[in-house]
This record gives C-alpha cells, structure tokens and sequence, in this order.
C-alpha cells in the first residue's frame, strides 16, 4: 500500500491519517442517520444507524430473491437496490462525503498537497459507498451463493462493487465539470435541481426494465441481450451469469461495457476532487444569494391573502437561499418516482374504482403523499441561519399565527404541487381522470391532515432550529407506522367506498369535517405551546 | 533579523474587486505584529495568501525563508493558524479531529495524543474530548483550533481573532501565551478588532484599508504620528469614512 501511494504520489502516512476521520465524517454527517439519530449526542449510535438501516433495506430484497428464477434477476434486482441507495444517498450527502465544504477551510492550510487529498477523498468516498453497498447487496450475494452457487455470489459482489465504484466517479466528474464550468452562484442555485435530474436519470432504466419485462416477477425471466444491454445497470447485473460460468457473447460483452465504464470514469474523474472545488463548493454554498426581485413579491401580494405574506415572504426566500433547505424538498420527488415504479411491479390493475384491483399496490403512493407534507414541515422548521430566529422571540409577534400561516404556505407552495404531480402518476396508472380526481382529493384531505396532526402534535416556529438537532425521528417513525396502518387499510376501505357512492361521499365528508375541526382547535393549541418554546440562537 | 513572515508586492482581487493591492510585511522571531482594518479591508485575504490557502495575483509570500508559491507543503509545515470560523470537522470528536491534525504534520499517534490531551487539560476540556465537536459551545470550539494550531509547535502563528467567544480566563491565558511564544523566537500575525488587546499584546502594527497599507509601527508611534490620543482614534482617523459622533448623531436622529 505504501509503494503504491507514492506511486500515485501521495503520502502514506496523511492518507492513513486522514481515512479514519474523513470516513467518521461521512457517516456521521449522513442526512439518513440524521434522520434516525440525534447528532450531537452518541457518535457510535449515530454509525450504528446507518448499518441498521441498510442492513434492513438488503434484508428486504430476500422474499423478492426467492421468487426470482435465475441469478441474473437476482442480480439486476440487486444491482437496481445498489443503485438507487448508492445515488438517493450520494446526492443526497455529497456535500458531507465526495466534496466536503469544510475540507477547504479545515486543510487548506495544513501540508497535504493535492494528490494526498485526491487519492485520500476517493478512497473514503468509495468505501463509504462500498459499505453500504455491501450492506444492501450482502443478503441478496449470501442467497445467490445458496442457490446458484459461490461463483455467481462472487459475481454479484462484483457487480456492486464496480457499479458502486462507477457511480461514485460519475456523480464526482458531473459535479466537478459543473464546479469548475458555472460560477459559485449558479452552482449553488442548480445544485437541487442537478439532484433530482440525477436521481430520475438512474431511476429511469428500473422504470423502463420494468414496464418492458412487466416486472421482476413475471414467469418469463429477462435475458441480457437486446435492448437490455442498453442499460448500464445491465452491464453490471451481467457479470453474474458470467461468473457463473454462461460464457456467452452478450454476457461477455456486457462484462467489458462494465469495465470499461469504470475505467472510462476514472479518466473523466481523475482531476475533478480537489481542494479548490471543495473551496469552489463552499463558495456555492456560501455564496451571496441574488437580489429578490420586487416584481415576486409583487406577485405575492396580488396572489396570498394578506395575512400569509410574511409567512410567504419568509418561506420563499429560505427556499430561494438556503440550499439545504430547497434540497431537502426536492428529495421528495425521486420519493414518489421510486414509490411509482413500486406500483408498476404489481400485475393488473391498480386502480381502486375497478374491481379486482390489488388493495396494497398503491401503498406506496398513498405512503409518499401521507409523509411528503409531514416531512416537508419537519424541514421548514431547520434552517442554517437558525440564529435569525431570535427576531421570533423578541419581538410581540405572534408566534402561533406565524407557525399555522407558514404550514399553510407549505400546503400551497409545497403540497398542492407535489399533489398535482401524484395526480399525473395517478393518471400514468389509472387512464382517467373521473377515477384520478376523487382518489386525489382524498389523498389531498389525509396529507392536511397528516400536517394538521404533525403540528398539534409539536408546534414549532419556522426556520427556528440548528439542522440535525433534536430532530423528532421518533414522532416521524411513528407517522410512518401509523400511515402504513391506514394505508394498509385504506387500499381496501377505498375500493368498497368508491364501488357504494354513499359510502364514498360520506367518506369525503367525513375527511373535510375532520380537516375543519382541527384546524379550529389549532390556533389555541398553538398558542399554549409555542408561548413556552425557547430560542436556540 | 531574518524575517519568518515575509510578503512582498502581494496582491489580489476578485472580479474588478481590488482585495489586497501591493503589499508589503515583514515579521521577525519574537514579534507579535498587530494586523488591522475594517471589515472587507483585505485582512483574510492576505493571510490565506501567507498561509498558501489561496494564490496571489502577483508578488510572493515567504514563511521561514520558504516561497509558500513554489513549496507551498514546505512553508505549511511551518506554520500554524487559527482561522476565524468554520475550520473544524464537527462531525469528530475533539481528540479524533486532535489526532488526524497530528498525523497531517507527521506525528506519531501517541504524541499527538499525548500533546492534544495536555492541551485539552488545559483549556479545562478534558471531559469534552470524546464528545462531538458539533454539541460544543463557540468558546470550546476556539480552544480545539488553537490546540490544532499550537499541536504541531510551529514556528510561526497566524491568527485570526483567536478570542473569540473565549471566557476572560481562557482568553488570558490565550494572550500570556502569545508572550511566552513570542518571547521563545516565534513570529506571530494577530488579526483582531479589538485594539485594546491589539495594543497590549503587540510589539509592532500593521494598518490596512482597501486592501493597502495605511499605517505601520508601534501603537503609541501610530497614534502619535496620526496625532491621535491612542490607535483606537488613529485607526478612525485613518479608516473611518465619516465622523463617527456624526454617525452616532445620525442614528438618533433616524430613531425620531
């Protein structure tokens, strides 16, 4: 290890030193972990999270393994897990392990040349990546070295590891051309819209593999060849029956197209990790925000009832400025593409106004539109520029009018958008629009509500908390377990409604009166708890 | 006297923004030179440029005789700095992030630990340092980049207001200890807004505003020169672009 180092011209003794803390930083800077743990508190428990999380989603992959027929399915299914863990994770925390702002302020001036950081940045963000491929890919490698045989196991290693290792340099030379080429300013504007392109660009082939096989799980199992080895993902999953000893053209040829992508990246990545696009990041990051322009908020005005205008101001110029923020909302939308293909796995019709349609296949819809608005506030709430907040807290304002106004504005600004595009995955599924706009309504009624709930539930000032501070994992895990309950029951429930139309208008109803009625017990609610929360600049 | 700290002709700019123009410092073993402007005056600019953080547009920059353009690991390896803000990986405790400055500076693990761990002691902190550095207050972080800079014993020591968020104690500890490392033959360049500090701890002061140098020499010799009582007016005058009792006045009149 030594000698190869100082062959690529970095020192051993920084690399060694820097692994350790740079991985520690990774991990526990991890926007997941965040999510499950408290930062801030236990540095083993915040590691342990990411493993438990993981290691669940790769035990996950089992029931679906043993239904698979050959290893190259188990191998695509795989590979497909990796792929999008791997991407919704790199996107989401490439700041915290490919280019980390800090490095440029933490090392900038200490003797590491660039080479050292380079090789040092690489390694710790593959083996981040490596690790929790290892972690979603191990179930499925142990299950295809039971079934088909230890070759194929190693096979399928493989083909995470390579995959890994392409996606990582993918997502580093696209961020480093786009460092390098656009100014701090704009990097930092397009950074959030650069992520969900990126999610959806690898989430497309799982979309296509499916709507052209009509799903993993039909009878008639995918062979490599065709239009099939114009997906990436493919290449790798080909490795499989290639190790497993089916050496055939297209299995050989996809071996080399795999290989070569990875050295083919490793040509175009090469020099786009470095101190100076990690200070170029933190420029983006930090950069001045541009000038509000006064015909938007002239816009407003004329728009929001007067008395949602400061909320709106504030909650559009945080989404407009703080990159964190805006990131965290369009992480939803890969929620609802990778949710969208679920329901596309499940044969026949999903539809609740047909009947003998499948009761659970649009669980995973009516879970992202539950949640969605739920985790939307809980973001609202964490901001940066915390510190600001005092204005909140010295000032006689009130803060309860404030806090319903601003879960209002997520409603209009976050949550109706986000409702339309269910609508139009809705209508991708269902053909019609009479069926859509109902389902949708009552979809729209759960997902208030679900707002309605979070906030009765712990009333909280906008933009008031440190990022990753008492973060209420345990309150949205219970969101999440209560929404599969009704979930769960509500595929069924809907389709016995929607074929009775009392039934059905008696539910609608039954929706708006629960909606009304907690939004009448809100403003008291809010007044009593928020009159009690303390400032955290 | 070999200069430790040395910058000829140094400039900078950022787009048509002119940071550091032509500038010209010198600084000695066992010199603490004061180093003052107003906000956007170029201070930081010109210490990342010493320090090989960023690269100047022309002129050159020496620390112990070692151009920091052409070896730059060498000149880094010399020197130590206390960055204003935002230099601290929060997600590591404060021994880990100890440890991996050490290993940058090629120490053995268990001096590095040995160091960090007196350091810590020292600072009151020893209970803290396998605690996240994210959960501690601002007056703790600044004591764990002060450690990080002290950790390597360098030879030269830039500074970049280093009391801040410190307690009374801590902070005079901090400034006894400016003393005793000058008095030892280091070089020290000490950024700060706060001019008493500045003249109670400095041998020497360096002024700049818009980037150049405005005023340079002892503090009683400043204000003298610049007619002034002490380098808090002589700073005003040679800096301030109004009055500032004007200013004052304005501001109340604006409360009316």
């Amino acid at each position: 290890m030594h000698k190869a180092l100082s062959a690529l011209g970095a020192d051993y003794r920084q690399w060694r030193g820097l692994l350790g803390p740079l991985l520690k930083v990774g991990f526990r800077s991890s926007w997941v972990v965040a999510q499950l743990t408290q930062r801030g508190k236990n540095p083993r428990l915040v590691s342990f999270g990411t493993v438990f999380f993981m290691g669940f989603l790769g035990i996950f992959l089992i029931p679906y393994g043993l239904l698979l027929a050959d290893p190259f399915s188990i191998a695509l299914l795989a590979t497909g897990a990796v792929a999008l863990i791997v991407v919704f994770m790199l996107l989401i925390d490439f700041q915290a392990v490919a280019v980390s702002p800090p490095d440029y302020h933490v090392l900038g001036h200490r003797p590491v040349s660039e080479r050292t950081y380079l090789v040092a940045r690489l390694t710790v963000t593959t083996a981040h990546q490596q690790i929790l491929a290892g972690l979603v890919a191990g179930p499925s490698v142990i299950l295809c070295g039971l079934r088909f045989g230890w070759p194929a196991a190693l096979g399928l290693a493989v083909a995470a590891a390579l995959l890994t290792v392409s996606i990582v340099l993918a997502l580093v030379g696209v961020y480093g051309t786009l460092i390098r080429r656009i100014g701090p300013r704009r990097l930092g504007r397009s950074m959030a819209y650069a992520q969900v392109l990126m999610t959806l660009v690898y989430l497309l082939p799982l979309l296509l593999l499916n709507v052209g096989e009509q799903g993993l799980q039909s009878p008639q199992a995918p062979e490599l060849g065709g239009w099939l080895l114009a997906l990436p993902l493919a290449w790798f999953a080909g490795l499989v029956p290639l190790f497993h000893g089916e050496l055939q053209y297209s299995e050989l040829l996809a071996a080399a197209l795999a290989v070569a992508t990875v050295g083919l990246l490793a040509w175009y990545a090469r020099d786009k990790m470095s101190l100076s696009s990690a200070q170029k990041l933190a420029a983006a990051i930090d950069a001045d925000p541009p000038p509000a322009g006064r015909s938007g908020r002239r816009r407003l005005a004329g728009l929001l009832p007067a008395r949602l205008e400061v909320a709106a101001l504030l909650i559009r110029g945080q989404f407009r400025h703080d990159n964190r923020f805006r990131m965290s909302v369009f992480a939803m939308l890969p929620l609802l593409a990778v949710y969208a293909i679920m329901a596309l796995r499940i044969p026949g019709t999903v539809d609740p106004f047909v009947a003998g349609a499948n009761s659970f296949s649009l669980l995973g819809i009516h879970m992202a539109v539950f949640l969605a608005p739920v985790i939307m506030l809980e973001e609202l709430y964490r901001a940066d520029s915390y510190r600001a907040g005092w204005v909140f807290f010295s000032t006689p304002m009130d803060r309860a009018r404030l806090a319903a106004d601003a879960r209002h504005c997520v409603t209009l600004f976050f949550f109706l958008p986000y409702l339309a595009l269910t609508g139009l995955v809705l209508f991708f599924l269902f053909e019609t629009a009479w069926h859509v706009l109902p389902h949708l309504f009552v979809l729209g009624c759960f997902g208030v509500f679900g707002m309605q709930l979070s906030q009765f539930m712990v009333p909280r000032l906008p933009f008031s908390m440190a990022p990753g501070r008492k973060r209420h994992g345990v309150l949205l895990f219970g969101f999440a377990f209560f929404f599969v309950v009704i979930g769960s029951l509500l595929g069924s429930y809907l389709k016995f409604a929607y074929a009775r139309p009392p039934w059905a208008i008696g539910t609608i109803a039954g929706l708006l009166l629960g909606v009304t009625l907690m939004e009448r017990r809100m403003p008291g609610r809010l007044q009593r708890r928020l009159r009690w929360q303390e400032s955290e600049g | 006297m070999d200069a430790m700290i040395e910058a000829k002709g140094l400039s900078k700019s950022y787009g048509k923004l002119l940071a550091v123009e032509g500038l010209d410092l010198c600084v000695g073993p066992g010199e603490i030179l004061g180093f003052l402007g107003p906000n956007g005056a170029g201070k930081t600019t010109t210490v990342k440029m010493l320090t090989g953080m960023i690269q100047p547009a022309s002129g050159s920059a020496r620390i112990c005789g070692i151009d920091v353009g052409r070896d730059p690991l060498g000149a880094k390896q010399r020197l130590g700095y206390v960055p204003e803000s935002g230099a601290l990986y929060e997600s590591l405790t404060a021994a880990e992030f100890l440890r991996m400055v050490g290993s940058l500076y090629g120490m053995r693990r268990e001096q590095a630990d040995q160091r960090s761990e007196r350091f810590l002691e020292l600072f009151g902190m020893i209970d803290a340092r396998d605690r996240l550095i994210s959960g501690f207050s601002k007056g703790m972080k600044q004591k764990v980049l002060i450690s990080s800079a002290l950790l390597s014993n360098p030879e030269v020591l830039f500074l970049d207001e280093p009391l801040n968020g410190l307690d009374p104690n801590a902070a005079l500890v901090v400034k006894t200890l400016l003393r005793e490392l000058a008095e030892q033959g280091r070089a020290i360049l000490f950024c700060s807004h706060i001019l008493d500090v500045i003249e109670r701890v400095c041998t020497r002061v360096v002024i700049i505003h818009e980037g150049r140098q405005v005023a340079e020499g002892a503090s009683h010799a400043i204000a003298a020169e610049h007619g002034a009582e002490n380098l808090e007016d002589a700073f005003v005058k040679l800096t301030g672009v109004r009055d500032t009792e004007d200013v004052a006045r304005d501001l109340l009149v604006a409360l009316q």
